[in-house]
C-alpha cells in the first residue's frame, strides 16, 4: 500500500508540476551525468514570466527559461540554466515560493547568456481562504465537469447541472449548495459531500474519477466546503487578462518539448500562476500536442496555436515545428512590395521557398477572372502578350480596376454577405432591387468602405427612399442582427455567447447582450406602400440578459461602454466599428479582399476571427488592415497592392519545400471559378447569353439582384443561397452533379450549338488550326501546346470544315479543369 | 315530353336570348385612358359584354359629356367624349350602362396637354422619341422596357414631368422617371412621391438650353402589357403641396403652392359649400396647368397659420378651438407648437392631417399641459402615417400640441393641418360587397326588384335609424326596415315598375335618426378596388358615390313562402323559395339569403334547378341567435347571357326562444342490459298538440324509438335497447330533436346534451386451476 501511494504521489507530482522533478529526469539537451550541455549558437535567453509578484504566503509562480538560437529555433532550457534567487523568495524545482516580504531578482545563466526577472513578495503571513469564483469554478472547467457532454448540458447530467463552461457562477453556486440540501455539499463532513465523493470516484459517477482524492483540486474542493462553502461570486475580483508564456515557440525536430506557463491578472491588480487550473489546448495536435499541464511536444512539420483557457479568457502562442536537420537555402527574390516582405519573412521562418512567378498568360487569365469576373478576350490577350513594357502587369491591374465589372463583383460579394434576397410575404423585390443598386453604386463610385458601413449601420428611413435600411429589414431580430454585424464587419462569431460564454473565444454572455443592446431600439413600421418598411430609432427598448434578465447597457465588443444617451445607438456603434483604432474592422475587410484573390485568408475562415483561430501570418494580417486604413478604405488601392505582389503572381506549381503548405502563400492556389462568374465566362466564350428574370437579355449572372432568383446551373455550382451572412455560403467544392451537368447537361452542349462559334469562324475563312487556337485562347487564355494541336489535328484530319469535330474540341475544352479553375 | 313542347322550349330560349341580350357588362379598360380637356376624344371601352347595347356613361365628376356611344363588337364599344375646357384635370370615375346592366367603375384621366402615343423603338438613350415640350404621352412599359423621350428646353424654363401609371388603376405598376441631360447626367429623378404614391413627378428648372431626355421605366425593370402610362411632359406648374391645405366650406382660401422650382406661388380657391368626396385644386399659371390636382380639406374650423418661432411652450402659436392649426416643418429637426385653452371634460378630436393632403411629413403629435407634462402622443393611426388623438380635457387650463416629423426630417413642402374639432355625430355607411373586393353594382330589372345590404356604423351616438338611397331613377322605389339601435346592418329592396325607363343614376345612401332629434353627418362612399398587392392589400382604390341602374326585365322572379311558424334558437327550419320562370327560361337559379341575422346560418349552395320551380334553403340557428322578427330577403342569380340578379319581397322570419327545456340524467348500463332513459321536460312556450321527440347521438348498438310530448308533459322516457356488443364507453353527445307543429309547420328544436355510459359486464368469478389459465378461455 505504501508503495502504491508512493507511486501515486510520484505520478501526481509529475502531473502537477514537472518542474519539481525535471532536474532528475533526462530532458533533451542534457547529458546523462546531469551537467547541462550548452547549445553553441544560442543568440538570446529569456526568463518567463518577466516580472513576478508573490502576494500571499501560499502564492507561487512557475518559471521557465527559453533560449533562442540564431536560426530562430527556441529551446526550453528551464532545466539547463543555472537559477539563482536570494532573499525574499526561494526556488523549489521550477516553482518560485515566497520567503519574506521584500524584493529580489531571479537570475538564470545559460553558458554566456544571462536573463533575469524582478521578484516582489508581499503578505507572506496571509493565507487566503479558498475562493469559489477563482479556485472552485476553474476546477469545473479544467475537469471538464461543465462541458456540454457532462453537467454543462442544458438539461444537466444525472440530475446535476452546471452552467456550460461556467457562464453563470451564481447559478452554479445555487445548484451546488441550495438545490439539494446537504447532499452536494455537507458542511459537517466535507468528505461526504457529493461534490467531493463524485469527483474522486468514491461513489459511482458517470464521469468516472475526475481527480485523485489527494490531488490539489480535490483538496481545494474539500477545503472550500470545510470553510463553509462560501460564495464570493458578487465580490470576487474579475480576471482581466491571462498571459501564456513563452509567446512564440519554434521547435525543431519531432519530440522537442516546451513547457508553457499561464498567468492570470485580476481586476484588483493581483497576478497568479494558473498552470494548475487553466485548460491547455492546441489547434493542431499533430504538430504540437500539449498535455494537461502545459507541456508541448513537437510532432510533424507545421504550425500550431497552443492555447490556455482560464475563466472566460483564451490566449495562445504561435508554435512552429520544423523538421530537424533540413538544409534550407532561401531564394533571393526581391520583394515587390510590403506584402512580399511579410510573406517572405514567414516563409523563411518556416524554411519554405515560394514557387516562381507565373507566366503572362496565366497572370492575364487569373487577374481578369479575379478582378472583373471575365475571361480576357482575344484582343486583350494579343495586346497584353505583345506588350513589352515591364510594367504591363501593373498597368493591366489598373485598367481592370477602372472597369464597371469590378464594382459588380464586389457588389455581388456584399450582396451575399448582406443577404440581399426577396422572401415571399416578407421582403419584396423592389426594396431588394433598390438595395442592390445602392450597394453597387457605393462601390462603383468609390465610397470608402468605412463610410459605406456607417451609412448602412446608422441608416434610418424607408426601405425605398433609404435603401441602406434594408440591412435591418432582411434580418428583423435584434440578436441575429447583432450577430450578423459582428460576423460581417468584425469577422467574429458571437452566436455561442447567446446561451453561454464562448468556449474558444473571449466573448461572454455579458459581451453578447451588451452588444445586442446597440440594436434593441430599432423601430419598424410599414410605410404607405405596404412593400416599404420604415426603420427608425425609437429611443426605447433594452437588451436583457438571458440568465438574470438584466437590462444590458450598450458596450463595444472588448471595449468601452459608450455614452448613447443623445444618439442613435447604431450610429455610435458604426463610428466605433469604422474608427481606425478598431482592432477588427479594417483587418477583417482587408482579409476578405485578400482571400478573394489568394483563395485563402490570412485568417481562415475569414469570418471566424477568434483567439483560437489566429492569423497564419499575424504581421501580414495587421499590415493589410493598416494599409486599408492608410488608403482611407479605398478598396481599389488594396487590390492593386495584392495583385502587384509576387505572392499573387506566383505559379501554382509547388516546389519541394512548399508542396504541403496551403496557408503561407508560397504558391498560387488553384481555385474553382465561382458560380456566377463561371456561367458568365461560359456565356461569353460560347457567345450564347443567358436570360435571367428581371434582367435584359445578355445581362450577366453577377448582376442578378435577388438571391432568391437562381438557375439550375448557378445552384449546382454553389451560388450563395444568401440565407446567412457566412462567407462560406458560396460553394466552390466540386460535386458530381456539376460534372454531370457539364458533361451531359444542357449548359455546355446547348451553348456551343446556340453560339455557333465554330461555324461562324469557319465561315469567316479560318482554318481548323486557327479555330482550335481561338477556342483555346477564349477559354483557357493560352494557345494549345504542340502536342494538343497535334492530337486535335488527328481528330479532324484533312476536313476543311470539320464542324462536329471542332465542336467536340470546344466541348472538351469547356469540360476541362483548366477552364473551370483559376490557376 | 312531346316533341312540340321541346321545340317550343328551344324557341323560347332563343327568344329569351335575344330579349335579354347581355347581363353583367364589364369595363376592363379604356383605350386611350385619358384625353386633353377642351377636346373630343374617341375612347374604346373594352370589357366583357360591354358592346351589347351600350346606352350611357355615368360620370361621377362634372366636365365630361358623352357625345355618342356605339358597339364595336360584343366586348368593345366606342364612346365619343367631349371634355370641357374647364374640366378638372385628373381622375374621373365612370361606369357604362348597357340595356341589361351597369359595369364596374373605371377611371378616365383628363389631361391639360395635347396627347400623343409612344412609338417603339424608343428604348435607346441615344435614339429617343422626340416630342414637343408640352405633351401627354400614352405608352406602355413591357417587361424590362425603358422608354426615352427627348424634348428641347431653354435655360431657366421649368420642365415638369408627371406620370400616371399606378393611378390608372390597371395593374400594380410602379413607374420611375428621370430627366437626363445629353451627357446622361441626371437633372432630376423620381420613383415614388408622397403626392403620387407609387407614381412619380419631377419639376426642375432647365440648367441650360438644350435637349433633355426623359427616361420612363418600371422601378425594378418589371412591367407587362397592362403597365400603361400617361406621361405629362411640359412647362406646367407641378407643386407638391398646397398650404394651408384646406378651409371652411364656401370659404375662399389663399393657397401657397409649395415645391415649385420657380418658387412659392399663390393661388386663390373657393371651396364648395358641400364638400365632395375628393376635392382637388390643380395649379395653373401662364406656362400651363398641372395634370392632376392637390387634395384640399374642407372642414368647419378656422385656419390658424403658425407663427415661427413656435418651438417652445411659451412662444407656441395660439388659437381658439375648434381650429385647424396649419404649419410646415420647414427643416430637419423642426418642432412646431400650438397652444389653446380648454375646459375640463371637453372632448376634442385632434386630427393631424399631413399625408392626407399628400405632404411628405410623417407626423408625430403630442399633447401636453402648459406645464410641459405630456398627456398623449400619436404617430400613425389606422394604418396611415397621419396622427389622431381623442383628447378628453383633464382640467380647465391651457394645453400645447407638438408636431414633429417621425424621422426628424423636414423641408419646404412638409405641410400639415392640425385639425382640432368637437366629435361629430356621424354614420359611416357602406354598401356591402356582394363578393369580396368587388364593389356592388345596383341594377334593378324593369318590373322586378333587387336587394342590397347596407352597413351603418354609428359614431358618437346611438338609436334607431332610417337608412336609404337618397336618389333613385324614375320608376324605382325602395323598401327597407328601421335599423334597430342594437344592430348595424339592414337590407334595402329596390323595385322598378315595368314602365320604368332604362336609366342610370348616381346616388348616395343616407341615414337619419328615426326621431330626427339630432342631425347626423353621413359618410357614404363606395370603394372600387383597382389594384391589390400581395395578401390583397389595398394598393389603389377609387372612392365614389353609388350608382343605381334600371335594366331590362328578367325572365324569372322569386318569392319566399312566408313562414307560418317561428325558427327557434338552436333550431332549424327549411325556408321555401318559389320561382316564377317565364316561358322560355328554365335555367338554374341560385338562391340564398341576402343576409343572415346574427346567430343564423343559411345554406349558400341552394339552387332551383332546371325543370324545378321550388327549392328550400336550410336555416339553422345557434343558441345565441337574436330572438326577434327579422325582415329577410332571398336573392337569386342566374346566367342569362351573363349573371343577372333579383330578389324576393321581404318576408318575416321570427326567431324565438325554445319552447321547452330538458334536463338530462347521466345514466349507466351494461352491454346487453336495456334501460329507460328519462329526461325531465320544462315547458316555456305552450304549444298545442303532440310534439315528436327523437333521441339522437346514441352509440352503435343502442336503439330506441321516438316519443311524443304534449304541453303537459314533464318527462319523456326512452326505452333503450342495448345490444351485447354496444360500444363501451362514455357517450356524451346525446340530444333530442323536438319537433313541435305550429300552423302546420314544424318547429324543430335541438336540445342537448345527455350522457350515457356503457360498461362491459364484469367477468364471471374464476378460480385458477393448474394448467388452465384464469381467464377460462382455454377450454
Amino acid at each position: 500500500m505504501k508503495i502504491f501511494r508512493f507511486v501515486l504521489s510520484f505520478g501526481l507530482l509529475i502531473c502537477a508540476n514537472h518542474f519539481a522533478l525535471a532536474k532528475t529526469s533526462s530532458a533533451p539537451g542534457e547529458t546523462p551525468a546531469g551537467k547541462p550541455e550548452v547549445v553553441a549558437d544560442v543568440a538570446s535567453l529569456a526568463v518567463y514570466p518577466s516580472e513576478i509578484v508573490l502576494e500571499d504566503g501560499d502564492d507561487y509562480q512557475g518559471v521557465i527559461a527559453v533560449a533562442t538560437r540564431a536560426n530562430g529555433v527556441t529551446l526550453d532550457v528551464s532545466d539547463q540554466v543555472e537559477w539563482v534567487v536570494e532573499g525574499s523568495a526561494r526556488l523549489e524545482g521550477n516553482r518560485l515560493l515566497p520567503v519574506a516580504d521584500g524584493a529580489t531578482v531571479l537570475r538564470a545563466s545559460y553558458g554566456t547568456h544571462q536573463a533575469e526577472a524582478p521578484v516582489k513578495v508581499v503578505g507572506v503571513t496571509n493565507h487566503p481562504a479558498v475562493s469559489f469564483r477563482h479556485d472552485v469554478m476553474p476546477i469545473f472547467l479544467r475537469g471538464g465537469c461543465n462541458a456540454g457532454g457532462c453537467h454543462g448540458s442544458s438539461r444537466g447530467k444525472d440530475g446535476f447541472r452546471l452552467s456550460l463552461f461556467g457562464f453563470d457562477p451564481a447559478g452554479d453556486y445555487f445548484r451546488l449548495t441550495r438545490e439539494q440540501a446537504v447532499r452536494r455539499v455537507n458542511l459537517s463532513i466535507p468528505e461526504e459531500s457529493l461534490l467531493f465523493t463524485k469527483v474522486t470516484g468514491k461513489v459511482p459517477h458517470t464521469g468516472g474519477k475526475t481527480f485523485e482524492p489527494d490531488s490539489v483540486h480535490a483538496k481545494t474542493l474539500r477545503d472550500w466546503v470545510a470553510a463553509g462553502a462560501q460564495s464570493d461570486v458578487a465580490t470576487a475580483p474579475t480576471v482581466t487578462k491571462v498571459e501564456l508564456f513563452p509567446p512564440r515557440v519554434v521547435m525543431e525536430g519531432e519530440g522537442a518539448k516546451q513547457r508553457f506557463i499561464a498567468v492570470a491578472h485580476y481586476s484588483d491588480g493581483r497576478t497568479r500562476d494558473v498552470g494548475d487550473l487553466a485548460l491547455f489546448m492546441s489547434n493542431n495536435e499533430s504538430s504540437a500536442a500539449i498535455d494537461a499541464d502545459g507541456l508541448a511536444t513537437a510532432g510533424a512539420r507545421g504550425e500550431a496555436f497552443v492555447m490556455a483557457r482560464f475563466d472566460t479568457h483564451t490566449v495562445g502562442s504561435q508554435t512552429l515545428v520544423l523538421p530537424a536537420g533540413v538544409e534550407f537555402k532561401p531564394t533571393g527574390e526581391a520583394p515587390a512590395n510590403y506584402i512580399d516582405e511579410l510573406v517572405g519573412a514567414k516563409l523563411r521562418t518556416m524554411r519554405i521557398n515560394p514557387s516562381g512567378i507565373c507566366t503572362d498568360e496565366e497572370f492575364l487569365r487569373r487577374v481578369s477572372v479575379d478582378v472583373v469576373g471575365r475571361l480576357p478576350t482575344r484582343d486583350e490577350y494579343d495586346v497584353f502578350m505583345n506588350d513589352s513594357n515591364p510594367q504591363k502587369r501593373a498597368q493591366k491591374v489598373d485598367e481592370l480596376l477602372e472597369r464597371k465589372e469590378f464594382a459588380e463583383i464586389w457588389a455581388l460579394k456584399w450582396s451575399e454577405l448582406l443577404m440581399v434576397k426577396s422572401v415571399p410575404n416578407r421582403i419584396e423585390y423592389k426594396p431588394m432591387f433598390l438595395y442592390s443598386q445602392w450597394i453597387t453604386r457605393q462601390i462603383a463610385s468609390g465610397v470608402p468602405l468605412d463610410e459605406m458601413v456607417r451609412n448602412l449601420l446608422g441608416a434610418s428611413g424607408g426601405s425605398f427612399s433609404s435603401p441602406a435600411v434594408n440591412f435591418y429589414q432582411i434580418e428583423e431580430t435584434t440578436q441575429k442582427t447583432a450577430e450578423n454585424v459582428a460576423q460581417v464587419f468584425l469577422g467574429t462569431r458571437l452566436q455561442c455567447a447567446q446561451c453561454h460564454n464562448h468556449p474558444f473565444d473571449r466573448w461572454t454572455m455579458d459581451d453578447y447582450y451588451s452588444f445586442t443592446a446597440f440594436f434593441s431600439q430599432i423601430g419598424r413600421k410599414t410605410a404607405e406602400d405596404y412593400r416599404e418598411t420604415i426603420i427608425f430609432d425609437q429611443r426605447s427598448g433594452e437588451a436583457t440578459h438571458l440568465v438574470d434578465g438584466r437590462a444590458m447597457k450598450p458596450k463595444f465588443l472588448g471595449d468601452a461602454e459608450p455614452d448613447v444617451s443623445k444618439r442613435d445607438r447604431r450610429a455610435v456603434l458604426a463610428d466605433w466599428i469604422t474608427a481606425p483604432e478598431n482592432p477588427y474592422f479594417a483587418v477583417n475587410v482587408a482579409n476578405r479582399v485578400w482571400a478573394h484573390f489568394m483563395g485563402v485568408g490570412v485568417i481562415e475562415p475569414v469570418d471566424d476571427v477568434r483567439v483560437s483561430n489566429p492569423a497564419s501570418n499575424p504581421d501580414l494580417h495587421a499590415k493589410l488592415g493598416a494599409k486599408l486604413i492608410e488608403y482611407k478604405y479605398d478598396l481599389r488601392q488594396l487590390v492593386r497592392d495584392i495583385c502587384n505582389s509576387h505572392a499573387y503572381q506566383r505559379s501554382s506549381e509547388p516546389n519541394e519545400t512548399n508542396s504541403t503548405d496551403t496557408r503561407n502563400f508560397a504558391r498560387a492556389q488553384v481555385r474553382r471559378i465561382p458560380a456566377e462568374v463561371l456561367l458568365d465566362c461560359l456565356c461569353a466564350v460560347t457567345g450564347a447569353p443567358e436570360k435571367y428574370p428581371g434582367l435584359p437579355m445578355g445581362a450577366r449572372a453577377v448582376q442578378i439582384v435577388d438571391g432568391g432568383l437562381s438557375t439550375y446551373f448557378l445552384t449546382t455550382f454553389g451560388r450563395a443561397p444568401r440565407t446567412t451572412v457566412c462567407a462560406c455560403e458560396p460553394k466552390t467544392e466540386p460535386t458530381l452533379s456539376q460534372a454531370l451537368h457539364l458533361l451531359n447537361g444542357s449548359a455546355v452542349h446547348d451553348k456551343i450549338n446556340e453560339g455557333k462559334l465554330v461555324e461562324t469562324m469557319l465561315d469567316a475563312g479560318k482554318n481548323p488550326i486557327e479555330v482550335v487556337e481561338e477556342i483555346y485562347l477564349r477559354c483557357l487564355g493560352r494557345k494549345p501546346t504542340e502536342m494538343e494541336s497535334q492530337r486535335i489535328a488527328e481528330l479532324y484530319g484533312t476536313a476543311e470544315k470539320p464542324v462536329a469535330e471542332l465542336q467536340d474540341v470546344f466541348w472538351a475544352v469547356l469540360n476541362s479543369r483548366e477552364f473551370l479553375f483559376n490557376k | 315530353m312531346s316533341k312540340f313542347f321541346m321545340i317550343c322550349t328551344a324557341l323560347g330560349c332563343l327568344f329569351a336570348a335575344s330579349a335579354v341580350e347581355a347581363a353583367s357588362p364589364r369595363l376592363d379598360h379604356l383605350q386611350p385612358q385619358g384625353g386633353q380637356r377642351g377636346t373630343e376624344v374617341a375612347v374604346t371601352l373594352i370589357g366583357g359584354r360591354i358592346g351589347q347595347d351600350p346606352q350611357q356613361i355615368l360620370f361621377y365628376d362634372p366636365g365630361i359629356e358623352l357625345k355618342a356611344i356605339e358597339r364595336i363588337d360584343d366586348n368593345q364599344a366606342k364612346a365619343t367624349l367631349a371634355i370641357a375646357p374647364d374640366c378638372q384635370p385628373g381622375i374621373h370615375g365612370i361606369r357604362v350602362r348597357t340595356a341589361t346592366g351597369l359595369t364596374n367603375l373605371r377611371t378616365f384621366h383628363v389631361g391639360t396637354l395635347p396627347e400623343s402615343t409612344e412609338s417603339e423603338p424608343n428604348g435607346d438613350f441615344a435614339a429617343p422619341q422626340a416630342i414637343p415640350l408640352g405633351t401627354t404621352v400614352n405608352g406602355v412599359i413591357t417587361n424590362e422596357d425603358v422608354d426615352y423621350f427627348v424634348i428641347e428646353a431653354k435655360e431657366g424654363e421649368r420642365i415638369s414631368v408627371e406620370v400616371e401609371g399606378l393611378r390608372l388603376g390597371r395593374t400594380f405598376f410602379d413607374p420611375a422617371i428621370a430627366i437626363l441631360d445629353e451627357e446622361r447626367f441626371e437633372v432630376a429623378a423620381s420613383d415614388d412621391s408622397p403626392l403620387m404614391q407609387q407614381d412619380a413627378f419631377c419639376s426642375v428648372i432647365a440648367p441650360k438650353t438644350g435637349k433633355y431626355i426623359i427616361e420612363m421605366r418600371e422601378t425594378s425593370y418589371r412591367g407587362n402589357d397592362a403597365s400603361t402610362y400617361r406621361l405629362h411632359i411640359g412647362k406646367f406648374p407641378r407643386p407638391g403641396v398646397a398650404f394651408p391645405g384646406g378651409g371652411k366650406p364656401g370659404e375662399e382660401v389663399e393657397l401657397k403652392l409649395l415645391g415649385d422650382p420657380l418658387g412659392e406661388k399663390l393661388a386663390k380657391v373657393k371651396l364648395p359649400e358641400t364638400p365632395p368626396l375628393d376635392f382637388r385644386f390643380a395649379a395653373e399659371d401662364e406656362a400651363g396647368a398641372a395634370a392632376t390636382g392637390l387634395p384640399l380639406r374642407i372642414i368647419d374650423a378656422t385656419n390658424v397659420i403658425e407663427v415661427e418661432p413656435n418651438q417652445k411652450v411659451d412662444n407656441a402659436t395660439r388659437g381658439e378651438l375648434p381650429a385647424a392649426f396649419c404649419g410646415v416643418i420647414e427643416k430637419p429637426g423642426d418642432l412646431d407648437r400650438y397652444r389653446f385653452a380648454a375646459k375640463k371634460g371637453e372632448v376634442w378630436e385632434m386630427n393631424l392631417v399631413a399625408r392626407e393632403i399628400r405632404s411628405p411629413l410623417d407626423a408625430i403629435l403630442r399633447v401636453r399641459k402648459a406645464s410641459g407634462e405630456q398627456l398623449a402622443a400619436s404617430d400613425d393611426n389606422a394604418g396611415k402615417p397621419d396622427s389622431y388623438i381623442r383628447f378628453t380635457v383633464p382640467e380647465d387650463g391651457e394645453y400645447v400640441c407638438d408636431v414633429v416629423d417621425h424621422l426628424k426630417q423636414g423641408g419646404p413642402t412638409y405641410a400639415y393641418r392640425l385639425e382640432i374639432t368637437k366629435p361629430r355625430l356621424a354614420v359611416d355607411i357602406v354598401l356591402e360587397e356582394r363578393s369580396q373586393f368587388e364593389a356592388t353594382e345596383v341594377v334593378v330589372p324593369q318590373g322586378g326588384q333587387t336587394a342590397v345590404m347596407v352597413t351603418a356604423n354609428r359614431a358618437e351616438f346611438g338609436g334607431e335609424l332610417n337608412v336609404g338611397f337618397s336618389a333613385l331613377p324614375d320608376g324605382v322605389t325602395q323598401e327597407t326596415v328601421v335599423l334597430a339601435a342594437d344592430y348595424n346592418r339592414l337590407p334595402v329592396l329596390l323595385k322598378a315598375t315595368p314602365e320604368a325607363a332604362l336609366a342610370g343614376q348616381l346616388t348616395t345612401i343616407t341615414a337619419e335618426l328615426t326621431d330626427k332629434s339630432q342631425p347626423l353627418l353621413n359618410r357614404f362612399r363606395q370603394q372600387t378596388w383597382l389594384i391589390r398587392g400581395s395578401n390583397n392589400v389595398n394598393v389603389w382604390s377609387h372612392y365614389a358615390k353609388g350608382a343605381v341602374a334600371v335594366a331590362q326585365p328578367l325572365p324569372f322572379a322569386i318569392k319566399i313562402v312566408q313562414p307560418k311558424a317561428p325558427l327557434v334558437q338552436s333550431g332549424s327550419k327549411e325556408l321555401r323559395v318559389v320561382a316564377e320562370k317565364k316561358e322560355g327560361f328554365d335555367g338554374r337559379i341560385a338562391v340564398r339569403m341576402l343576409y343572415d341575422p346574427p346567430g343564423l346560418s343559411s345554406h349558400q349552395g341552394i339552387g332551383i334547378e332546371a325543370g324545378q320551380t321550388e327549392a328550400v334553403i336550410p336555416l339553422t340557428t345557434n343558441p345565441q341567435a337574436w330572438a326577434r322578427d327579422w325582415k329577410i330577403i332571398v336573392v337569386a342569380e342566374a346566367d342569362v347571357n351573363g349573371t343577372v340578379r333579383t330578389a324576393s319581397e321581404f318576408a318575416t322570419l321570427k326567431i324565438a326562444p325554445q319552447y321547452v327545456t330538458m334536463a338530462y340524467p347521466t345514466t349507466a348500463t351494461e352491454q346487453g342490459k336495456g334501460l329507460d332513459y328519462a329526461i325531465a321536460v320544462t315547458q316555456t312556450t305552450p304549444f298545442s298538440g303532440a310534439a315528436k321527440v327523437e333521441l339522437v347521438g346514441l352509440p352503435p348498438g343502442v336503439t330506441t324509438t321516438p316519443q311524443e310530448i304534449t304541453k303537459d308533459s314533464t318527462e319523456v322516457k326512452f326505452p333503450l335497447q342495448v345490444a351485447a356488443d354496444a360500444r363501451v364507453g362514455h357517450h356524451k353527445s346525446l340530444y333530442c330533436v323536438v319537433t313541435v307543429v305550429e300552423n302546420g309547420e314544424p318547429v324543430v328544436h335541438t336540445i342537448g346534451t345527455g350522457e350515457l355510459r356503457i360498461d362491459a359486464p364484469l367477468p364471471p368469478p374464476q378460480t385458477a386451476q393448474e394448467g388452465i389459465p384464469a381467464t377460462g378461455e382455454s377450454s
